[in-house]
């Protein structure tokens, strides 16, 4: 019962987020705040999680197709193709969960309960425009972009393992690379991303919307913002695996 | 610099974009600013190669495959991208093989000698070499009757080698087989017997070449004491044989002189004279003796008793 209603007020507020979406002039110095600090201030974390996801996959999957009978460049395929379909966009969101959506849900939390919310009301401001449209657009615009980046490095970090390491020689990584790879892949990543940041961004704001009772009011609504963020992400990359593939 | 949070979305945005186009196009093997040349063939059927498998010219990757595409007479249209600097004969041959037993097919380029070479956009002939697989696959049938009929062959051979070994045969041969048993049975039975004293012959071996050891070891120093005083004895014996060298020289020498018959001695060796001397004085005395011994009174009448005393 208390799940139906989350979502009824979930709903409700997408569909005022989506109504007062065309009110550009209210939200647009918020937006490009917000892009700046979901996309440009996340790139550094993005380029470590890329790098070391790629390096790892490819050292482990050279551990574990260790035969004779295994080219090496299956390894190649096998990390940039894992990277491209899942790593890149899935392990990305969620430390973005952790970083953009814990972000989110404190600031509309704290100007929740702090009644700031209130007074833009009061004031004659549309708030979702002014607060959540900015923060969705941004997740929904930036995630992508930062997909890009994830993947790159993700890549890059594979074939520099594989170098480093001496299991893979980058020109077998990236002929296995090569041979397997379909731009419905990279197509197929940036859907991904796009969905991930829309459940991030909105499930924050909506957490962070509806905080209510102080300090620990918005600890608690910032901690369910993350934790659920993770959970409709994994949920959401089930659900495109299983409709797109 | 401070930048405003356009500028810092543009740059990301467009870096973004950059990097996703030149990464596509690197992974798609489109050479991300080198010219390339794109040549086309036909093939039976198109098995095993997609958008990206390699094109190899003797083993050397030259480009990849963009397009594989069913053409209205039923083959396959493959287009390649080959690096611009790959020239290809007129008269070359692209064959569709697979380069191992696990590995992907790829497309091998058998370069031709003409001197024309294709332009790009040209087209070269192509041949569907079939794989391993696909041969066993084919043919299987075929290698499987003959496998079937070798083993009916096998088979009878088998039933008429049982027949030859009748009962008789079989018995001889059990008999056989009976008495190495028994032989191996006794000869285990007096390696039992003897277990005792080959452990005993071996443990006894065992410590004499122990009690051998340490008395090497043990000894040393006496056994090298022993070899440093007769090295000494060695050398001494060195010395006293040259002196007697000198001596003998000496003695030579001296001997020499003798032979000679220089000095007392040569003289007395060589000079019969005074052996004749005393010969004669011998002979002389004689007759002196026997002369007193005849008339004694006459060597005395001069002396008289007196006189002497």
């Amino acid at each position: 019962m208390n799940a139906l209603k989350e979502l009824g007020n979930y709903s409700s507020l997408l569909y005022q987020a989506l109504r007062s979406s065309t009110e550009f002039s209210t939200y647009r110095k918020n937006l490009f705040q917000e892009l700046v600090k979901v996309g440009y201030d996340s790139v550094p974390i993005i380029v470590l999680v890329g790098i070391f996801t790629g390096s790892v996959m490819t050292l482990q999957s050279a551990y574990q197709l260790e035969s004779a009978f295994i080219p090496l460049s299956t390894i190649g395929a096998i990390v940039s193709e894992s990277i491209l379909i899942e790593l890149a966009a899935v392990i990305s969101s969620l430390v973005l969960a952790g970083k953009v959506g814990a972000r989110v849900a404190t600031e509309l939390g704290t100007m929740r309960v702090s009644e700031q919310i209130d007074a833009l009301e009061s004031m004659g401001f549309n708030s979702v425009s002014f607060l959540v449209v900015p923060r969705v657009l941004a997740g929904i615009l930036m995630f992508p972009v930062l997909y890009i980046v994830a993947a790159i490095f993700g890549i890059g970090g594979g074939i520099a393992a594989g170098y480093f390491s001496g299991t893979v020689p980058p020109s077998d990584f990236l002929q296995g690379a090569r041979m397997y790879f379909y731009p419905w892949n990279v197509v197929f990543g940036f859907v991904k991303m796009f969905v991930f940041g829309f459940i991030i961004t909105s499930v924050s704001c909506y957490k962070g919307y509806y905080a209510r009772g102080g300090a620990e009011g918005v600890g608690k609504s910032t901690t369910n913002a993350t934790v659920l963020s993770c959970i409709f992400v994994l949920l959401a990359d089930f659900v495109l695996a299983a409709l797109l593939l | 610099m401070k930048m405003s949070n356009e500028v810092k979305v543009g740059i990301t945005v467009l870096l973004a974009f950059i990097v996703a186009v030149v990464g596509f196009r690197f992974m798609r093997d489109v050479p991300i600013l080198r010219q390339t040349m794109e040549i086309s063939t036909h093939f039976e059927r198109g098995d095993g190669i997609s958008q990206g498998s390699i094109v190899n010219v003797r083993g050397v990757k030259v480009g990849s495959v963009s397009t594989v595409r069913l053409t209205d007479d039923g083959r396959v249209r493959v287009t390649m991208r080959l690096d611009g600097r790959t020239s290809v004969p007129e008269n070359s041959v692209a064959q569709l093989t697979s380069l191992g037993i696990v590995e992907g097919k790829s497309i091998v380029l058998q370069l031709g000698d003409s001197d024309e070479m294709v332009e790009h956009g040209g087209e070269i002939e192509g041949v569907y070499v079939e794989s391993m697989t696909e041969l066993l696959g084919n043919r299987g049938e075929e290698i499987a009757d003959d496998v079937s009929a070798s083993l009916s062959e096998l088979n009878l051979f088998l039933k008429q080698l049982n027949q030859t070994f009748d009962d008789d045969v079989s018995a001889q041969m059990g008999q056989a087989f009976g008495n190495a048993e028994q032989v191996t049975r006794q000869l285990s039975e007096i390696l039992d017997q003897k277990k005792g004293e080959i452990e005993q012959a071996i443990s006894a071996g065992s410590s004499m070449l122990s009690q051998l050891d340490t008395l090497a070891t043990d000894n040393r120093p006496k056994v090298d004491n022993i070899m440093d005083s007769l090295e000494s004895n060695i050398e001494e014996l060195a010395r006293v044989r040259e002196e007697m060298e000198r001596a003998t020289a000496s003695l030579n020498s001296i001997l020499e002189k003798i032979d000679g018959g220089e000095g007392t001695l040569g003289k007395l060796v060589n000079d019969s004279e005074m052996y004749d001397n005393l010969n004669e004085l011998t002979i002389e005395m004689n007759n002196l003796v026997r002369g007193i011994n005849e008339n004694p009174g006459r060597y005395l009448r001069h002396m008289s008793i007196i006189e002497i005393f």
